[in-house]
């Protein structure tokens, strides 16, 4: 029977290394998502997992089961996160992944109905988006990350950043509602390039 | 726009209670603008879905199931070995302070200052590694089958233990001394050959003149 956060914290807080482990493995995806997406650099977001982990392992004494184990840590790794930037003095970057040529694309895997196209289409939304999302103020995008990639309520994010619950939802209105003009406006300068590259051709 | 961002976010996110819902939908119904609104924030969310995370190998390695979790070692020593303890190291310090002091000499002060204190922070870290696998001994001793702590105490062994501990104190004492005393020696060695050097420099530099104000005199 797969055992709780709670009662996985209960034996890792005894002396179990093994729940630990188990704990670990449960979260270490989502919490290198997170400071992936925040960091914008994969060598940092590993440092900054290790260090997550390595709090968490230290405080479990000091964790009293106030809050849920992935908030507590989500909320490690959002404070690193931030040591981090103000440490290294310096916003978000986009990390542009490798291999945007087609033909070392044509090496990943396709899903049997994505084409070439489709995948780079897909690439460069990715870009895009992680783009617009380090130009956003850092409480918009952490309550955007928080709420689209970790599915976290919005009264648990509100306890995580210490706010409001009104204060949640309107920074997720106003980020989303910047994402949005910036993504309306890379489209439409998309479509005005392809218009002029298929005129250009044409003659 | 409607001053409904609020209700527009709890319906867009599906977390607001079913008459919550309601009002939201007949507010669309009959508003252009918010409909136009969630619309463009339900597309931003469907793009948001695009941005991806590298596949990465797992960062964090496994502890070993046998492995003690990293607590701090006096938090699992007995009380009374602590304080025997305690009282050893603090006689230890006392009487190191003292000896350091008397084998200084107080014109090399400044020389030996900034490597005493290297010196010292080495033989500290030794004095601490020792007591550590001392009171580990101990602690293994009185959690053996058969021996009660009580007994343990009463027998004598705590005395024991804090001899054993200070006969360790001194001999690492002696040999910070015995460092100390020769890392002087190493300085005043050094000193002796700069001063012969900077002379035999010097004389080399008169040479130099003598042989320039006078060419042709030979030496």
């Amino acid at each position: 029977m797969t055992r709780t956060d709670e009662e996985l914290v209960a034996s890792a807080t005894a002396g179990d290394t093994s729940s630990f482990n188990e704990l670990v493995s449960r979260w270490e995806r989502p919490i290198y998502a997170l400071a992936y997406r925040t960091l914008g650099r994969e060598e940092d977001a590993r440092d900054v997992v290790q260090e997550a982990f390595l709090r968490a392992y230290r405080g479990l004494k000091g964790f009293k089961g106030q809050a849920k184990f992935s908030s507590w840590l989500y909320r490690i790794t959002l404070n690193l996160c931030r040591d981090w930037i103000r440490k290294e003095r310096r916003t978000p970057i986009v990390a542009v992944p490798e291999g945007t040529d087609p033909v070392d694309l044509a090496d990943e895997h396709l899903s049997p109905t994505e084409s070439v196209e489709d995948l780079v289409a897909r690439r460069e939304m990715s870009e895009a988006v992680a783009k617009a999302m380090a130009e956003l103020p850092e409480e918009q995008r952490t309550a955007i990350m928080l709420k689209e990639y970790h599915g976290l309520t919005f009264q648990e994010i509100a306890e995580m950043l210490n706010c409001p619950l009104s204060t949640v939802k309107t920074r997720l209105y106003q980020g989303l509602s910047v994402l949005r003009r910036r993504l309306e406006r890379r489209q439409a300068e998309e479509a005005s390039l392809r218009r002029a590259t298929w005129e250009g051709s044409s003659w | 726009m409607c001053d409904e961002r609020e209700r527009l976010i709890g319906y867009l996110y599906e977390e607001c209670d079913a008459e919550e819902r309601r009002q939201v939908e007949t507010h669309l119904e009959s508003c252009p603008t918010c409909r136009a609104e969630i619309g463009g924030l339900k597309s931003v969310r469907t793009d948001l879905l695009a941005w991806n995370v590298p596949e990465h190998a797992a960062v964090w390695r496994p502890m070993p199931a046998a492995a003690a979790p990293p607590v701090v070692w006096w938090r699992q020593t007995p009380g009374w070995a602590l304080a025997a303890a305690a009282t050893v190291v603090l006689a230890a310090g006392i009487a190191g302070g003292a000896a350091t002091r008397m084998m200084t000499p107080a014109q090399a002060q400044p020389q030996i200052a900034g490597v005493t204190a290297d010196e010292l922070s080495a033989a500290q870290q030794q004095i601490v590694t020792m007591l550590r696998a001392e009171l580990d001994r101990v602690r293994a001793e009185a959690s053996a089958p058969g021996q009660p702590r009580a007994e343990l105490v009463s027998s004598g062994q705590a005395a024991e233990v804090e001899r054993r501990v200070l006969e360790r104190i001194a001999q690492s004492d002696q040999r910070t001394l015995d460092q100390l005393n020769g890392f002087f020696r190493d300085v005043v060695s050094w000193n002796k050959n700069s001063d012969q050097n900077i002379r035999k420099i010097k004389q080399e530099i008169e040479d130099i003149k003598a042989s320039l104000l006078n060419p042709g005199g030979g030496r």
